[in-house]
């Protein structure tokens, strides 16, 4: 979905007819299935598969101890969906996009810029990781609880670090507050068809909790 | 002491293959940023998978030293970060002048110095197999040459040094170059000096003007430059 | 022309120095200082004690392009043309104009092909030349690179080098590289906070001739 504006708007949509009704999550599931790429499009299936299971264990022992586990399992499903669609869809620089959109150059465009450097930082804290976790096995350390401290320690240290030199460059740039700047939109027609199918699927979930 | 391989390394999306054979020495392999260095480098210390064969024969202790010294460090304090190298902090931390700052933490060292206190460490070490990745970067034109003159003393195990430095080198053994996706084996030197395809430019310069290096440090190349002109 | 009188801050101690340009190599050891009085003259930091003027005025008041050692630590924006543009739009540069301008930037240093890409997906080299585009996109006063070059290899290295002795900028450059500090028109040495030579490259280099703070390309001949 090009639209992020759409996309956002969908999604919260859609969340919240999942939320609010066992039928409203249904409706959501068939539009997950009827309207998404559904399972290759989502991120890390692996990772989202175990969340699940954990969901439908914990509904299970709701349902057996008299909880609604059944609908709560439904509904926690449909919204988890919902999230790794929207989160797969997500472009670069949207962030910065949808906040001057939403709020202006001042304040949106300050909120969009803490986004957008937020997510490069959490790119360079991922390679972090990865490499810290190799220096430690050279050290012959395994990864395990008593490492974590050194581990998380190191990339505090890192990611302050490089916050200094961020800062640095923004005084530089001449950064004081906002920007000028003309967030753009590509909306194709298929947005639409999501956006107002998503209201549907909240109507129905209205409609079915009274 | 060898070590053969015949492997490829896939990692993010492209990969390196190598097939070469290091024994006891100094051997020098370099290739631009993004060549795959540090992977093959990472698959060498066996800390990242590869397919293939790779065999260590008659190697006891396998150390690697990382471009940005800031990810190994594991400890609060200076010579808490020299014993978790399993060495004694009287024997490192004078060496390179931060015997008096032991209590210290290490994060706040410059990288400069950070580089220098992780070379100490893997050096005094001193394990069959050194894998260092890009140990000059951080690292000024003093310390460079301190680094080489430490590398050339290691004698009777295998020191590898994967570098884009082409400034202040250490002698060498053997030659390689990583390109396109590949380690290309030039040899010994000096013979291998020629073909070199990762030759920084003074030796490049020294080659077309007709001059044949014994090895590739400047003296080196300089004698060689004075030989020819004789 | 850049005035330092008196200076005290942290490790540095100038007590007087003109530096005429217009390409300042500024070597030394590392914690000489040096990266402390490139800040110093980017304006990013105030001398504790004494003045920095350049052409007259403080360096905070005028436009400074900066462009560091780590340019993947660095980058704010995950679109490439974003972090060109940045300078214009903090500075609330009219759109168009600002859009014109960091296309002509990006062009004229064959990179406008990387425009449209996530600067995530920059090679080492791509960064380096993305920085350097958003450091000149708005014509600065002073241009400050802070070994830049140290960690890219020898055919990205050489196209920023190339692009620091052909701007047409007063730029000041810190640098590991004694081939590239020997193009410049003045050469500083640094020396635990002082400057212990400062002339052009012949006479500073053959001061330091028997220190390793020597251009490869001269030991080798003639």
């Amino acid at each position: 979905m090009q639209d992020a504006r759409l996309r956002i708007l969908t999604t919260i949509v859609l969340s919240a007819g999942a939320f609010i009704s066992l039928y409203g999550a249904l409706a959501t599931l068939v539009w997950w299935l009827l309207l998404t790429p559904r399972w290759q499009a989502l991120p890390h299936p692996r990772i989202l598969l175990w969340v699940m299971v954990m969901i439908a264990i914990t509904s299970l022992v709701s349902e057996l101890s008299g909880g609604e586990g059944f609908s709560y399992m439904v509904r926690m499903i449909a919204i988890l969906l919902i999230a790794a669609w929207a989160y797969s869809q997500r472009q670069d620089g949207e962030l910065l996009d949808v906040s001057v959109w939403l709020m202006g150059k001042r304040i949106g465009f300050d909120i969009g810029l803490t986004a957008e450097m937020g997510m490069q930082s959490l790119g360079l804290i991922k390679q972090d990781i990865q490499q810290v976790r190799q220096a430690m096995a050279v050290k012959g350390m395994k990864f395990s609880v008593f490492s974590i401290l050194p581990l998380a320690a190191n990339i505090v240290m890192n990611q302050l670090r490089r916050t200094e030199e961020m800062a640095k460059m923004l005084t530089v740039r001449g950064y004081i507050r906002g920007g000028e700047i003309e967030p753009h939109f590509h909306t194709a027609r298929i947005d639409y068809l999501l956006a107002l199918s998503s209201l549907l699927v909240l109507t129905t979930a209205i409609l079915s909790y009274y | 002491m060898r070590m053969e391989m015949d492997i490829i390394v896939a990692r993010g999306g492209f990969q390196v293959a190598c097939q070469a054979s290091f024994g006891p020495g100094v051997h020098m392999i370099s290739g631009q940023v993004g060549s795959g260095k540090t992977t093959l480098a990472l698959a060498m210390a066996s800390l990242i998978p590869y397919q293939g064969r790779l065999d260590k024969e008659g190697m006891g202790d396998v150390l690697m030293s990382f471009q940005f010294p800031e990810h190994h460090i594991t400890a609060s304090r200076l010579d808490d970060e020299v014993r978790s190298w399993g060495l004694d902090p009287e024997q490192v931390l004078p060496g390179i002048g931060l015997d008096d700052r032991r209590g210290s933490d290490p994060l706040h060292l410059s990288r400069g110095g950070l580089k220098r206190l992780n070379l100490a460490c893997v050096l005094a070490r001193d394990p069959d197999l050194l894998i260092l990745d890009e140990p000059f970067s951080s690292l000024d034109c003093v310390a460079k040459s301190q680094l080489c003159r430490a590398i050339e003393d290691r004698k009777g195990k295998i020191t590898l040094l994967f570098s884009h430095e082409r400034s202040v080198l250490p002698r060498v053994d053997t030659l390689s170059h990583v390109e396109y996706g590949r380690l290309i084996h030039h040899g010994t030197v000096p013979g291998s000096i020629a073909a070199w395809q990762g030759a920084p430019p003074y030796i490049r310069q020294a080659l077309q003007s007709g001059a044949r290096p014994e090895n590739i440090t400047h003296k080196d190349v300089r004698e060689a430059i004075c030989r020819m002109r004789d | 022309m850049i005035h330092i009188e008196g200076l005290r801050h942290h490790l540095l101690e100038i007590p007087s120095l003109t530096i005429a340009g217009p390409k300042v190599a500024l070597i030394g050891r590392n914690g000489a200082g040096k990266t402390s009085l490139l800040e110093l003259l980017a304006g990013i930091d105030r001398p504790k004690e004494g003045s920095i003027t350049v052409d007259g005025e403080e360096p905070r008041t005028l436009r400074v392009g900066w462009v560091g050692e780590f340019p993947d630590h660095t980058i704010l924006f995950s679109r490439v043309f974003d972090e060109v543009c940045s300078s214009l739009r903090f500075t609330y540069v009219p759109v168009a104009e600002a859009e014109r301008m960091a296309r002509e930037t990006m062009r004229s240093l064959g990179a406008l092909h990387l425009w449209d890409r996530a600067t995530a997906e920059l090679s080492g080299g791509e960064k380096a030349l993305v920085a350097y585009a958003a450091a000149v996109v708005n014509p600065p006063r002073l241009l400050i690179l802070d070994e830049v070059d140290s960690h890219l290899d020898e055919r990205c290295a050489s196209l920023i080098s190339d692009s620091i002795l052909h701007s047409g900028f007063q730029t000041v450059f810190c640098t590991q590289d004694m081939d590239l500090a020997a193009k410049a028109d003045e050469v500083l040495f640094l020396d635990n906070g002082r400057v212990v030579q400062h002339g052009p490259p012949q006479e500073v280099f053959h001061a330091l001739e028997g220190s390793c703070f020597y251009p490869n390309s001269w030991r080798m001949g003639p």
